[in-house]
């Protein structure tokens, strides 16, 4: 699917809609609607497939060695192979990318964000929707039973230096940042 | 002069008479076959409205189900999560008869029936190295319906 470009309107009454606690907050969209990635994959920086731990049939990545199922351990083991490691502070640090796993209250990851470079809020991509900045990581949260189709609550916070991130994604997910503010100056503008 | 062979009377001899039985009997086998025919046809095009009926109806009850499970599911990432839905596996009830409306709107709308196809058909076209890739994998999937005859 080619990117779609949405009219803001309609992305702020879907996207509040769907999460009560954004609602009077300042948050933005920051993307075109896109479903050739997902949550995980943008808090990888990775605008070319979707990323989740599942076993069969092989309908979205995951990197080798890190365990198939949906478990925040998983969740982890995987986003070693970007150079996070587990934290317990989800404030911004200087020199440190950040990013946090939403899970039930048993454990299954449901959702991640990825703190902004220089901690103006989180970014998130929820499902094929628009990838959109919250100023916390509260505004998204929501019912943690593993029946609800909410994502539940932040369960784990991980963090690398800026460092590690330029042997990784770093480039390619402000890459990808860049590309999205230019459409939307270009296109939604018009 | 002794004769070995009697001598026939023109009285003597008659023919049989014509038995009429069978063609009676095969006039009313043709009636029975004719009316097992028209039968088998009433069957046939009874059988064939009803699947006309239905087709419609699964159809529309498979656009519904699936608008539904889009509209409340579109801001999951989790596959495991989205096919939890209760239209999802309302989807997957509907059994084989919905693999070839499952291809026409995974082609048309990208939804993701990927887990839902590889269930009912045993089938997994997708390539390891195409995992996670939305075109390759739709394409995957339409090439594998096509090759069937299902698209």
């Amino acid at each position: 699917m080619r990117p779609a470009f949405r009219p803001e309107r309609v992305i702020r009454a879907e996207i509040e809609a769907t999460f009560p606690h954004i609602v009077g907050t300042n948050w933005l969209p920051k993307s075109p609607f896109d479903d050739s990635y997902q949550c995980i994959a943008w808090a990888a920086s990775d605008t070319s497939r979707k990323w989740w731990p599942v076993v069969s049939p092989p309908e979205c990545y995951w990197p080798p060695n890190a365990p198939l199922n949906d478990t925040v351990n998983s969740f982890i083991q995987a986003f070693a192979t970007l150079g996070y490691a587990p934290c317990t502070d989800d404030s911004f640090e200087f020199g440190y990318q950040k990013v946090a796993v939403y899970a039930t209250n048993t454990g299954l990851v449901r959702h991640m964000a990825r703190q902004h470079f220089l901690g103006k809020g989180w970014l998130s991509k929820p499902g094929t929707l628009e990838d959109i900045r919250h100023p916390d990581l509260r505004c998204i949260e929501g019912d943690p039973s593993p029946t609800s189709f909410e994502y539940g609550t932040v369960a784990q916070i991980l963090k690398r230096s800026w460092l590690t991130a330029a042997r990784h994604d770093l480039f390619s997910g402000w890459w990808a940042a860049f590309l999205f503010w230019l459409y939307r100056k270009i296109i939604v503008a018009r | 002069m002794a004769s070995y062979c009697p001598q026939i009377k023109p009285t003597d001899w008659s023919e049989p008479e014509p038995d009429l039985d069978w063609h009676e009997s095969a006039i009313e086998t043709t009636s029975e076959a004719v009316r097992k025919l028209m039968l088998i046809d009433e069957l046939v095009a009874k059988a064939l409205a009803q699947a006309t009926d239905t087709q419609p109806a699964l159809a529309q009850l498979f656009h519904e189900q699936a608008d539904k499970w889009e509209r409340e599911t579109r801001h999951l990432s989790s596959p495991n999560q989205k096919i939890m839905h209760p239209s999802y596996q309302a989807v997957l009830g509907m059994g084989a008869e919905v693999v070839p409306l499952l291809l026409q709107d995974l082609a048309q709308n990208r939804r993701e029936w990927f887990w839902a196809l590889s269930y009912i058909t045993k089938a997994n076209p997708i390539q390891r190295e195409d995992a996670g890739k939305m075109d390759k994998m739709v394409a995957a999937w339409v090439k594998w319906g096509k090759d069937r005859g299902l698209l």
